[in-house]
């Protein structure tokens, strides 16, 4: 297909639409993405004063004992706070602030709204349970009830009303369908209770211990004098750890921002010369505050979305301007990914693939590193920047669903499982993960097809597959247009996809043969692997018996996105099975 | 597959004859489309269920429901079970002849074909290898106890018990009894005798009473020659003095001999979630072993019952009968010939004592609704003859049974309690009664009781107060006594079995304290503050509770269907007089308005009888991870009076000491007509392993900051396995995540472990952990063929679409170059056109 009919026909129109539907559809949520990360309202101007003068820069760099890891304090006040306001800040103060705010200074927390409920049914029932028992009366609690529904964020006192309170027993008793919820609910409550935060502040490193001893709080450096992990101090150096901390303290009671910050700049190289030889270096929890202050780099979407429009003029156009322009903003994007996964993997000190959020943002850089040689593979045929533009809608999706989903895809670092300390976490999850991106960009260029195809477009189709194509010079002999080469690229991707996932599975099947004792024990996770595998397999014959083989193609590959997405999502977060953690 | 060129499907000519249809179907590649589209759907179904929105707002997880199709009344099927259901194996069946014939009949061998052979010939290995794979495949769980204690008590013969924290024993020796309990097992204990000096030790410290003497043995694990006992010694601190410092000997009794010894496991449990494995095992009361009867047909997932007068239950639950004939395997049963039936099955249910009519004798018994304004209420079962039973929220909900109009008059006026002080030696008995001036206005000077050197000063006396829920209530008045030597307080109780004599308390202000406003706390006062001292036999005190109406009592009699409700009310503007009784007649289902409460008599019956059955727990009230944990099932033994209800046991444990302490053990019992009595249990098959296995040692690898009794500080588990070797034991055998161990065509995998537990219940020890593993025990026949169909296919897929591209676009560079005038070589052209074909 040459420029000027694409111009003139269906796809030319569909040309002029598509960018400016696919621009403001996608930017749509950067606009409202606004909301991650948002502040409650409310907050006195003293207290933002306050907060906004103390400098926790070097606190923040302080080293943290926490569930088998040792982060950065920036990393550890995260991780509590999420657990106590879910997504949200409060008062749009640092989670380290928070978490010391709440810990030295307790009762300005007692009446405030910083405990997330989850269950948006649930906030409604709390809603209504303390209207029942006459809250309504209480000062501004219209305007609290609102925020709360929208936010999720409700106050301990509201929570401890006899009547929220047997409202909450009930529904802890359900276990099909609440009781999760009244135990995140309880455990938020509990986090932020001051001694809790005081307790999880385990600062303080063995005197001379090893890696197997445990890291002490500033509480018991302070208080336990009867405690061997604290007499082993010197006397002069837990005196001059407890007093700064004490300084500190009482400076923050005092809502004294020069003496916090100068008593906290004080502490860290005390903690750091407790037992230098257990401390983390300097640079690499430097990197780790600096990774979760820059939000986990998960805002590199927007270069996404931003290559992905000249990518789509290109396309259509076959314009190389736009494609240029696209190619670069493209290589910058993934420039970045490529930095926010080398951080990661330094601060993480594995490479990410074990959770939800590390797998969803490295499948998306596998996107990337397909794209890549593919695009100069296919540079000099019709094909081009279609990779480019599937593997970017991939990744921009990816990136804005760990972007916009903090809780559900939490950024936090933890420890692997035992059962995932294996070679084939890494072969097995990678391939798998890769041929998902695959599978989702084969959809992309299935969906431009069927786009293609609903505007009028003709039914064409690529005669010898995918790579077949490539071979011989682009979409099928190089004179095809758009459809032939959506097309062709959907049975490149499709065709890798069908080797990758298959493999993938087949290394999952060694791995948990070693590992349960069954390479296959027909787990949700693994049978719908194996769904989406057949649906690549019907598409392969379906496109043998069928006439418009092309549409039956763009179909199938979307229905096979769609079974890989539900296994991704429903089967992880509904169906519990073996694979729950990943 | 792709290998045939999509542009130009073969044709095929149609086969002929009686069979002609079949290959023709099975030829196609339609069939072969449809044939996948239905393994789909299956799969689907069979493994997610089916998805439903509860609501419209369908963007929340929360308004989304899940029906697991195979796990339905009618199917009852574990994920293994649906996929080798027939309908599966017909499907898989089907596409292996299809792919054969379309294969044979439609791919001609040739170069270009030959990835779409490996394909396809891969999926027939893979199928034929999975035949193979799940046709033999067991797969279960074997919990190996890491050492038993050896008791050899002179004049008995030797018994063994695990070595778990908290298990105990009872031996009849020749000179009386010995009891026995593990208090304390340290799985690193550093040892600090001479050469061993920091070595690390599984350490065992059993608490010994013998018919003389109580101590403690230290047993430690590869060093017997440290063994050795604790005495306690009165005065001395610490109170816990090694033998060899007290007595000069390390061992206090060296008759008595006790040792460790591995606990070697001889069997594994099936997987029930495999498939359904569910297996009875019964023995004779007095004997240990049990015998086992696999039970075929019983669901697993949906309660089964025949009447509902079987159990309790609080939702809809239609009756749906199960009659399952568990038939004798084994030579060892001891019901050879006879029939045992299984008549019920509950998936998740707890056994429950509840009083319902029909009994013979008096036992007034009634369930009360109280609702608040808001409309939230709860039930009250109450017992009038049962002293823990009667009274309810410490005692302001009661019922109570009258035998006359005078009585429950009675019942609606208050009695002051007494204190009697009696001294037997100058025969002085003096009764205070304990006003409540003297409650508004306490005494601050002790008063003597005349004829006798002593006085007494009368603290504060409570009635009615629950020390322990479930356990009779107590009253009890404080008075402090002053003999010419000292001075003490008692506490007098209703019951003289519980009066004590306490040190006084000498911070406390007795002078002016506030016992109204102030009053003690019953349960800080038993043990917490005060120490108990010898009781003083000079005074004798007795109490006698007052009588006050409780806020709300249910008054039953004289006649057996006669109701009164007796309540305190406060009239508005009387707050000074104090509140007035109120007696109302009631009956059964009538709301009564009460002290700002609504009350209903819902059931009465006055002569109740205990009845215990299982109560169905509420689908939303069960914990998902429990699986099979708390089912049971109904057994008729042929002769025995009654079926009755067995409950489930993880494994076939010989007795309350192998329960690992995260389960149970409950057996039923039967009495048959013979007089037998019978032990039975429901568990799962177990196989014999063909060797013993012990557990010689088990490790935590750790993540930074040590093992802090969370999994996530774990970074493996290690279990130092043995396995039996003629008469000895093989070298010891690492099996760890990740790393299974075979031995001799079995593998063992590390499944479970012991994590850190505090004491159950009181007088329980708490308990470090790692004192047995759970190894996981299968076979894998066939995987290796699996493997090789795998990676045929694998090849194969790149062949097809990566290597015959190549070959193509060569032979047609060829065909153009000969076209072209070229020589590219003989055949290039007709290899094009069978490329074509």
């Amino acid at each position: 297909m040459t420029h000027r009919r694409s111009l003139s026909s269906s796809t030319g129109r569909l040309a002029l639409l598509v960018p400016l539907i696919v621009a403001h559809l996608l930017t749509a949520p950067l606009w409202a993405g606004v909301s991650d990360g948002s502040a409650t309202p409310g907050a006195a101007s003293a207290e933002l004063s306050f907060a906004d003068a103390v400098d926790l820069t070097d606190l923040g760099r302080v080293a943290v004992h926490y569930e088998g890891r040792v982060k950065s304090f920036d990393s550890f006040a995260r991780t509590i706070m999420q657990r106590v306001s879910g997504p949200h800040r409060i008062d749009d103060q640092s989670p380290a602030f928070t978490y010391l705010d709440m810990a030295i200074t307790p009762q300005a927390y007692v009446d405030r709204d910083v405990i997330f409920v989850k269950m948006k049914l649930m906030r409604g029932q709390i809603i209504r349970a303390l209207e029942s028992g006459g809250m309504v009366r209480a000062p501004d609690f219209s305007r609290r009830m609102d925020e709360f529904l929208e936010t999720g964020l409700i106050s301990e006192e509201f929570l401890l009303r006899p009547e929220v309170l047997d409202l909450l027993e009930g529904l802890r008793a359900d276990l099909l369908r609440s009781a999760r919820f009244v135990e995140m609910i309880d455990a938020a409550a509990g986090y932020k209770n001051p001694g809790v935060l005081h307790d999880h502040l385990r600062i303080v490193p063995p005197w001379e211990g090893s890696a197997e001893d445990r890291w002490l709080s500033m509480q018991e450096l302070v208080a336990a004098h009867g405690n061997p992990a604290v007499t082993a101090f010197p006397a002069d150096r837990r005196q001059a750890i407890t007093d700064t901390w004490e300084r500190m303290r009482a400076a923050w009671v005092d809502r004294d921002a020069e003496g916090v910050n100068t008593a906290s700049r004080e502490l860290a190289p005390l903690l750091r010369a407790v037992t230098p030889a257990l401390y983390p270096s300097e640079s690499r929890l430097d990197w780790e505050s600096r990774y979760f202050r820059y939000h986990s780099m998960t805002w590199v979407w927007i270069f996404y979305l931003l290559s992905i429009v000249p990518l789509l003029v290109a396309i259509v156009y076959r314009w190389k301007g736009a494609g240029r322009l696209g190619i670069a903003l493209f290589g910058l994007a993934f420039a970045l990914h490529t930095v926010a996964l080398l951080w990661r993997t330094y601060v993480a000190d594995r490479w990410p693939n074990s959770n939800m959020f590390e797998a969803v943002t490295t499948a998306a850089w596998f996107g990337g590193v397909m794209a890549l040689p593919l695009e100069y593979w296919v540079r000099k045929t019709g094909m081009r920047y279609l990779f480019l533009l599937g593997s970017a809608a991939a990744s921009m999706v990816g990136l804005m669903a760990a972007h916009f989903l903090p809780i559900a895809l939490t950024a936090n670092i933890g420890n692997k499982m035992p059962v995932l300390h294996d070679v084939w976490l890494f072969i097995h999850t990678n391939v798998i993960i890769a041929s998902y991106c695959s599978i989702f960009m084969a959809a992309i260029s299935a969906t431009l097809y069927l786009i293609h195809r609903a505007f009028g477009g003709r039914a064409e189709y690529v005669r010898v597959g995918g790579a077949g194509a490539v071979m011989a010079g682009g979409s099928g002999r190089g004179n095809g247009g758009l459809g032939q080469v959506c097309d062709g690229v959907t049975m490149v991707l499709m065709e890798l996809s069908f080797v990758m996932l298959w493999a993938g599975i087949v290394m999952g099947a060694i791995w948990a043969d070693h590992s349960w004792g069954r390479p296959w024990g027909w787990d949700p996770k693994e049978v719908f692997a194996l769904n989406t595998f057949l649906i690549f397999a019907l598409l392969v014959h379906v496109r043998i018996r069928t006439h418009d083989k092309g549409l039956w193609t763009a179909l199938l590959a979307v229905v096979g996105a769609g079974v890989m997405l539900v296994n991704w999502i429903v089967i992880n977060f509904k169906i519990s099975g073996l694979h729950s953690y990943a | 597959m792709t290998p045939v060129d999509p542009a130009s499907p073969l044709k095929l000519p149609r086969a002929s004859g009686p069979f002609g249809w079949l290959v023709n179907l099975f030829s196609s590649i339609t069939f072969g489309i449809v044939l996948l589209s239905l393994l789909f759907v299956y799969s689907s179904i069979g493994s997610a269920g089916i998805l439903y929105p509860t609501s419209f707002d369908i963007t929340s997880w929360d308004n989304w429901a899940q029906i697991s199709v195979r796990q339905l009344r009618g199917f009852e099927m574990t994920e293994f079970e649906w996929f080798h259901w027939w309908p599966f194996d017909l499907l898989i069946g089907l596409i292996c002849v299809n792919l054969s014939v379309a294969t044979l009949r439609r791919i001609p061998f040739r170069v270009v074909n030959y990835g779409v052979w490996m394909i396809h010939s891969g999926i027939i290995i893979l199928a034929l290898g999975s035949v193979w794979y799940f046709g033999t495949k067991f797969e279960g769980d074997s919990p190996v106890i890491r050492r038993q204690v050896r008791i050899e008590v002179p004049g008995a013969e030797a018994v063994s018990m695990p070595a778990v924290p908290g298990n105990r024993t009872v031996v009849q020796g020749s000179t009386g009894r010995y009891g026995f309990q593990v208090t304390n097992i340290d799985p690193k204990w550093s040892l600090r005798s001479g050469a061993d000096e920091g070595k690390v030790a599984y350490s065992v410290q059993v608490s010994v009473q013998t018919p003389t003497e109580h101590f403690v043995r230290q047993l430690l694990v590869g060093y017997p020659e440290y063994t050795e006992d604790v005495v306690r010694v009165p005065g001395a601190m610490p109170p816990m003095v090694r033998a060899i410092k007290h007595l000069g000997r390390p061992l206090v009794d060296e008759e008595l001999k006790l040792a460790l010894e591995y606990e070697p496991q001889q069997y594994v449990y099936l997987a029930n979630w495999i498939s359904k494995n569910w297996a009875l095992y019964l023995r004779e009361r007095g004997t240990s072993e049990w015998s086992m009867r696999p039970v075929d047909g019983l669901p697993l997932f949906n309660d089964s019952i025949g009447s509902y007068d079987d159990v309790w239950i609080d939702h809809d639950l239609p009756l749906d009968p199960v009659s399952i004939d568990v038939s004798s395997v084994e030579q060892s049963d001891p019901l050879a010939g006879t029939d045992v039936r299984i008549t019920g099955y509950l998936r998740y249910a707890t056994m429950q004592r509840r009083r319902i009519p029909g009994g013979e004798r008096l036992n007034p018994a009634a369930t009360i609704r109280l609702r608040d304004p808001n409309g939230r209420s709860q039930d009250f079962e109450l017992a009038a003859f049962d002293p823990a039973g009667f009274s309810a929220e410490g005692g302001s909900l009661q019922l109570r049974w009258v035998d006359s109009v005078a009585a429950r008059t009675k019942l609606t006026r208050p009695v002051e309690p007494l204190l009697t002080l009696r001294v037997p030696e100058s025969e002085v008995d003096l009764e205070i009664p304990l006003t409540p001036r003297m409650r508004l206005e306490p005494s601050t000077e002790f008063t003597p009781i005349e004829g006798t050197p002593y006085a007494y000063l009368v603290e504060y006396w409570m009635d009615d107060f629950e020390v322990t829920p479930g356990m009779p209530l107590i009253s009890l008045a404080s008075v402090r006594l002053r003999t010419p030597e000292r001075e003490f307080q008692r506490w007098v109780c209703d019951d003289p079995r519980f009066n004590r004599d306490m040190e006084a308390n000498e911070d406390e202000d007795h002078s002016g304290h506030d016992h109204e406003q102030n009053p003690h706390d019953p349960h800080e006062m038993v043990g917490e503050r005060q120490r108990t001292v010898p009781t003083f036999e000079g005074i004798e005190a007795l109490y006698r509770k007052g009588f006050a109406p409780a806020p709300l009592t249910l008054v039953a009699g004289p006649g057996e269907d006669e109701l009164h409700f007796i309540s305190l009310a406060m009239p508005a503007g009387s707050e000074d007089l104090g509140p007035t009784v109120e007696t109302r007649h009631v009956k059964i289902g009538e709301e009564v308005a009460v002290s700002g409460l609504t009350a209903t008599v819902t059931s009465f019956a006055a002569r109740a009888r205990i009845e215990e059955r299982p109560f169905v727990v509420p689908l939303e009230r069960r914990y998902r991870d429990a699986r099979e944990q708390n089912s049971m099932v109904k057994v008729g033994v042929q002769g025995a009076a009654q079926s009755v209800w067995v409950p489930y046991h993880h494994y076939a444990f010989r007795d309350a000491n192998e329960d690992l302490r995260r389960h149970f053990y409950r057996p039923a019992t039967v009495r048959l007509p013979d007089g037998r009595v019978l032990d039975m249990i429901l568990s799962r098959e177990r196989l014999p392993l063909p060797m013993a296995v012990a557990l010689d040692d088990f490790d935590v690898d750790t993540h930074i900051g040590g093992f802090s009794g969370r999994v996530s500080s774990i970074l493996n588990w290690t279990s130092h396995v043995r396995f039996a070797d003629g008469d000895g034991w093989s070298e010891s055998t690492p099996v760890s995540v990740n790393e299974p161990h075979n031995h001799e065509g079995l593998w063992f995998f590390q499944a479970q472990w012991d994590p850190p537990s505090g004491a159950r219940f009181e007088g329980d020890a708490p308990s470090a952990g790692f004192n047995y593993t759970v190894l996981g025990v299968t076979n894998r026949h066939g995987v290796g063929v699996q493997l090789l169909g795998c990676c045929i296919a694998v090849l194969g897929m790149i062949y097809a679409f990566y290597v015959k591209p190549l070959i193509r676009l060569r032979r047609r560079k060829a065909a153009e170059l000969q076209l072209a005038g070229g020589s590219p070589g003989p055949g290039a052209l007709g290899d094009l056109a069978g490329d074509q074909a």
